[in-house]
């Protein structure tokens, strides 16, 4: 296994765990309650204002994003063997490139 | 698998297929909320059916990636003989953080 890929791998387990501990908990903040009565202008409060909270976001919805696009490329991987490569080159593109933007949007903004 | 029809017909198969499709689901769904989030700050808002539908599908995704990654953990406890009590140990920790963690952010 080369190192890029150990590494990979290695960010594929960490982000399980996140995604997997707090993404339901921080979905059901973000989407359910404001439809239980929740003021929705709270949750933009909370990111303007507090770096803990803006970290929190950022951490949960960029571990959720490379966790499923991992996932995804292993599917495609087995489906399309002959692709291998280009698969995991667009796949983890594409998340590292959406995390950046995940960045972008919960914290910088 | 010899072939890409494998995952449909052996359950197992079929239910880990099932299992890493919730993960990318929920993907989508991050970047959903991500755009959301944007919008919020514009006072651009979603439909509210629409946004509580996928709301509530993502949830379901959500659980179902949880739960089947919470089952996983205990049969890493090799030589322990009781794996359901572990499983239990870890819904209620998983349960306990949860509350702990939309708590904080109420």
């Amino acid at each position: 296994m080369s190192k890029l890929h150990a590494l990979t791998w290695l960010l594929f387990a960490g982000t399980a765990f996140i995604a997997a501990l707090l993404f339901p908990a921080l979905l059901f903040y973000l989407s359910i309650y404001p439809h239980l009565g929740y003021d929705q202008s709270r949750i933009l409060n909370n990111l303007n204002s507090n770096l803990f909270f803006k970290l929190i976001f950022f951490v949960v919805l960029a571990s959720v994003i490379y966790h499923g696009f991992y996932r995804a490329k292993a599917i495609f991987q087995e489906l399309f063997p002959k692709s291998e490569g280009a698969i995991e080159m667009i796949m983890i593109g594409l998340a590292l490139f959406l995390v950046v933007i995940a960045l972008i949007i919960t914290v910088i903004l | 698998m010899r072939n890409k029809v494998g995952y449909l017909r052996n359950p197992r198969y079929t239910f880990k297929l099932i299992r890493e499709l919730s993960s990318f689901a929920i993907a989508l769904y991050a970047i959903y909320l991500l755009i959301r989030l944007y919008a919020l700050r514009y006072n651009v808002t979603i439909p509210t059916y629409l946004d509580l539908a996928l709301a509530l599908l993502a949830m379901f995704f959500a659980l179902y990636h949880s739960i089947t990654w919470l089952y996983l953990l205990p049969k890493l406890a090799k030589g322990y003989s009781n794996v359901n009590s572990l499983f239990i140990l870890a819904i209620v920790a998983w349960a306990a953080i949860s509350f702990i963690l939309i708590y904080v952010l109420i």
